[in-house]
């Protein structure tokens, strides 16, 4: 303690040079820009994605680095789910439906809705539009149902969750697209499911 | 457990910085020279906007950093939950209550459900089966229901939460058992295959269980007002009954409430051991909850739901084993040649010819016929016919012990296992039988129809008796050969048995009786040969025309019944046995009772039925046959009914179905009749074997606890607790779900349970797993090496301390 206090007289007393104001402003400076530095990495690593690719199914795509990815189930392709989410954990999922030769995103939208009326609870379709993706023709719909706790032991409120499916067909299949996100926070990470979007390959 | 403790990771960096900082300042800060004294505060500067820069950077890194690998947190406690209050060693009570269901038979009255009966019922899988009592889940004249709701016990201190529908996938109404599958919620929405991760118990060995021995019954006690109840008792008896066995029922002196009837009884391991059980109809009491005709009151003229009684008898989880097989492999018994028996009544059901016996043969045939046994004895069996029975009656047996009753050896009301028309006996094997005078009476749906007395206790009798019966024929050399209860088609049978005690002079007789009727010509009285001796072997022969159908010899002493024996005449000779069934054939399909599939004994994986068919030969219509399909040599069904077809033909088949495809295994079927294995053939499918995993074990431990905010200690909701695959430390993780072995996200006040059961290890090869916590806004924690051995309690309560970011 005796020789900060002997340092902080030292400065107190001497008038600083030129060199030393921009030395400071320099440093000053430096932290102003490291510090945009940091927070720009941050939300780089944050936003940061990594390749899932599955040659079987045909499926290339940039997923988040740091979600919780499931590719070991028959329903869908991929899934990831970022396990800091709360009180709903985001979700993004690649499936394929094996469809005949009429169908149509229309059509495949219509299986769905009367797939999940029964399994989700309040279910409802709310828009259905058409998209381009990756100059393929697809479908857009948005639908929200609510979310309880499976869990029978476990206490919850439920939830009210939002979605999006992007359909685009290719032969003998359907490629479904999907983000689920609680209502509140749906607009605000929508952007990842666009990335999504923008970086998945269907080949 | 193997704990490390280390501070949150950014305390850690900021921490070593702040040392870095002092140290420096205490190596420059001597000088008196103004000039170096600037260069000092200058140096100072730069370092000061380096250490913030560094300390920002650690601010962003440690935002960025999803966990510090390897390492426990101070935050994070585990403890092993206390003992269960059951003093019973293994028994996981906690676990075993919430396997424990509540089951109500709702239906629809002016669009309103009505609760018309209820019961308790047992998890006996994780994606949803339940083990009850028949007449808990079926439908009934008392018990109307197009709806079975499943309440579950979420918290143990209150009461079950309706939750599920369900559906019964097998049931027999004679053994009042049933096997139920969740299918739903309460909303209607249907429930995904697979999807339910639920705590389930493992049936035991119920032939284990011996005379004192604890058991826990579990169960709800009232009308689902109240918490799932553990009542703890010994068995005090075991009671026989035919086809079950020595072992067809468990009693108890545990006072266990009526609507507990299809809950679970445990023994000490926590082993689903039996299912204590009422018949229907029996309850004292009946609660009214309902206005169920609507003319705005709750009063006499609604209906009652029946809650009162008690239940003393316990059917043992081995007679359940096959329904839990058969549900949990997705299989049921399919089309067969001859739809299934249903009795037309002729009359009143009746018991006729009761008589004691001590002893029963493998063919499930009275040895001997007693009137006073000696003290010591242990085993007792009452012997009766019966007539005009349906499967589901009650019946009840009621002892007194020199007019004293006696629950041990009484049967409470329970339901009617045997069919239409046979022979039955009910008794007690393996349990002592002290000295008295014992009043046997029998009745039907509260109606006594028969009753015997015998003495217990006495000495030595220096009575003549006859026991022991077998049939055959005569071999050319004189011999019997061939000796069995079930004979083939012939003109002469043989009867050999044995004597005792037996004087000169003393009268004896013998009757033939065929289909019930006595044999024309065949009732024969002898006076006894003084060369035959005291004791010995004898042997009678008849001569008739011995047509396929049911016979029996009836044996007396000076006008008593002293021996009798049943047989069946049915097949042709070869090599002096009956046969009956042949040319057996397993296909895959069938059309109009015609094999349309190939024909073969191995087939490949993915079939979806199982078609065996074959002839048969002289099998009189109406004689009792049973036929039982094994996989991997497991009954799975068995059914006793009499034989519907003409005596000879071709193609009789019988087949097995799939709710999807039949499970790789051997798939076999046996027919006996008489209790003799006629014939027993199998075929193949796919590997010939069920998969090692096919049936869940509920060994294994559980994770749960609470999951707070370490300032506040309010509970996270959505806080992500995940436990790795043993193979996998926190180091190796890349957040692959192949990598998980189970997730649980906390509930609304942080609580979490992972519902999978996490393999356990042993004290030299101890499993150890690593866990993560994940929530936005908090930093994320994570823990290797917790270790789980053969003895680690369950569950493992871990609670979480999360630190605000």
């Amino acid at each position: 303690m005796r020789s900060m206090t002997e340092m902080i007289e030292i400065n107190a007393g001497t008038p600083l040079n030129r060199n030393q104001r921009w030395n400071s402003f320099l440093a000053i400076g430096m932290v102003f820009v490291m510090l945009f530095f940091g927070l720009s990495l941050r939300a780089g690593n944050l936003n940061a994605t990594q390749q899932f690719e599955d040659l079987e199914a045909g499926v290339r795509a940039q997923i988040p680095v740091g979600w919780l990815l499931d590719n070991n189930s028959s329903e869908y392709i991929f899934r990831v789910q970022d396990p800091d989410a709360l009180p709903f954990k985001t979700l993004m999922q690649v499936s394929v439906m094996t469809v005949g030769p009429d169908a149509t995103p229309n059509t495949i939208l219509d299986i769905l809705n009367i797939q999940r009326a029964p399994r989700l609870s309040n279910y409802q379709e709310l828009s259905r539009t058409d998209m381009f993706l990756r100059d393929d023709e697809a479908k857009r719909m948005t639908y929200a149902y609510t979310e309880f706790e499976r869990n029978p032991f476990q206490s919850s409120v439920p939830l009210v969750i939002q979605g999006i499916d992007v359909v685009v067909l290719r032969p003998g299949e359907a490629v479904i697209i999907t983000y689920r996100e609680e209502r509140t926070v749906f607009e605000d990470n929508r952007y990842r499911f666009e990335n999504l979007l923008a970086t998945v390959e269907i080949f | 457990m193997d704990r490390q403790s280390h501070s949150p990771a950014t305390s850690s960096i900021t921490e070593r910085g702040s040392q870095t900082y002092h140290n420096r300042v205490g190596a420059y800060g001597y000088t008196p020279e103004a000039k170096r004294g600037r260069y000092v505060a200058l140096r100072f500067k730069l370092l000061l906007a380096l250490a913030i820069l560094l300390m920002l950077a650690g601010i962003g890194v440690s935002l960025l950093t999803p966990v510090q690998m390897g390492q426990a947190q101070d935050d994070l406690t585990m403890t092993p939950s206390p003992t269960p209050d059951l003093s019973l060693v293994d028994l996981n009570a906690d676990s075993i209550k919430r396997a424990t269901v509540f089951i109500m038979q709702t239906y629809e009255s002016r669009g309103e459900p009505v609760i018309s009966c209820v019961g308790s019922g047992t998890l006996i899988s994780e994606d949803g089966l339940i083990l009850t009592n028949a007449h808990v889940a079926l439908p009934s004249e008392t018990c109307r229901s197009d709806t079975l709701v499943i309440s579950v016990t979420t918290r143990l201190d209150e009461p079950p939460i309706p939750t599920y529908t369900a559906e019964v996938v097998d049931s027999s109404r004679g053994l009042d058992l049933a096997v139920l599958r969740i299918t739903g919620y309460m909303d209607g929405r249907v429930i995904e295959p697979g999807s339910l991760q639920l705590p389930f118990v493992e049936l035991g060995d119920s032939s284990a269980l011996g005379l004192d021995d604890t058991i826990t019954v579990m169960g709800y006690p009232q009308f689902g007002d109240e918490p799932v109840t553990a009542t703890r008792g010994t068995i005090r008896g075991l009671t026989a009954e035919a086809r079950a066995g020595d072992r067809a029922w468990l009693r108890t002196g545990a006072v266990i409430p009526g609507t507990m009837s299809g809950g679970g009884a445990y023994d000490r391991d926590g082993k689903l051991i039996g299912i204590p059980t009422t018949a229907p109809g029996t309850s004292s009491e009946c609660r009214v909850i309902q206005d169920t005709n609507g003319d705005g009151r709750a009063d006499d003229n609604d209906h009652c739901v029946p809650v009162g009684g008690f239940i003393t008898a316990i059917r043992p989880s081995r007679l359940a084993r096959g329904l839990f097989r058969a549900a949990t492999l997705g299989v049921q018994q399919g089309e067969n040649s001859t739809p299934a028996f249903s009795a037309v009544l002729a009359g009143p059901a009746t018991f006729t010819n009761l008589f004691f016996t001590t002893r029963i043969n493998e063919a499930g045939v009275p040895t001997n016929v007693v009137g006073s046994v000696p003290a010591g004895i242990e085993s007792l069996y009452l012997f009766f016919d019966y007539d005009n029975m349906v499967d589901g009656m009650v019946y009840e047996l009621r002892v007194t012990v020199d007019d004293v009753p006696d629950a041990t050896y009484s049967l409470p009301p329970v339901t009617w296992s045997g069919g239409e028309r046979g022979t039955w006996y009910i008794g007690s094997a393996n349990t002592p039988w002290r000295n008295g005078r014992y009043d046997f009476r029998l009745f039907i749906e509260s109606r006594e129809v028969g009753s015997a007395s015998i003495n217990v206790g006495i000495g030595p009798s220096a009575d003549p008796y006859f026991s022991d019966i077998v049939f055959g024929l005569l071999d050319t050399a004189g011999s019997l050969v061939g000796t069995n209860y079930v004979l083939p088609e012939g003109s002469a049978v043989q009867a050999r048995f044995n004597y005792h005690n037996m004087t000169p002079e003393t009268q004896w007789a013998y009757i033939w009786y065929f289909d019930g009727v006595e044999l024309p010509g065949s009732r024969q009285s002898e006076t006894w040969l003084a060369e035959r001796g005291e004791q010995g072997t004898h042997m009678i022969t008849v001569t008739a025309d011995f047509l396929p159908g049911s016979y029996r010899l009836e044996l007396y002493i000076n006008n008593a019944l002293s021996a009798r024996a049943d047989f069946v005449v049915a097949g042709g000779a070869e090599i002096n046995n009956a046969v009956i069934f042949s040319d057996f054939r397993f296909t895959t399909e069938q059309l109009d009772g015609i094999p349309t599939g190939p024909i073969r004994t191995e087939f490949a994986e993915g079939i979806e039925q199982l078609v065996v068919f074959f002839n048969w030969r002289l099998l009189a219509p109406g004689t009792m046959w049973t036929r039982r399909w094994t996989i991997d040599g497991e009954v799975v069904f068995e059914v006793t009914e009499p034989w519907a077809d003409s005596d000879t033909g071709e193609d009789f088949f019988l087949s097995l179905d799939s709710l999807d495809t039949l499970p790789d295994a051997t798939y076999g079927v046996e027919i006996s009749i008489a209790n003799v294995t006629q014939a027993a053939v199998s075929a193949k499918v796919g590997l010939g074997q069920l998969r090692a995993e096919t049936f869940q074990s509920a060994a294994g431990i559980i994770m749960a606890g609470r999951i707070t905010d370490a300032e506040t200690g309010i509970g996270i909701p959505g806080a992500m607790f995940i436990v790795l695959d043993a193979e996998y430390s926190i180091e190796d993780f890349f957040w692959d779900q192949s990598m998980v072995a189970g997730v649980s996200v906390a509930d609304s006040e942080g609580y979490f349970r992972v519902p999978d059961l996490l393999e356990r290890g042993t004290y030299d090869s101890p499993i150890l797993y690593s866990i993560l916590v994940r929530a936005a806004g908090y930093y994320p924690l994570s823990a290797d090496g917790i270790i789980v051995v053969d003895d680690t309690a369950s569950p493992v309560e871990i609670n979480v301390e999360m630190t605000p970011q």
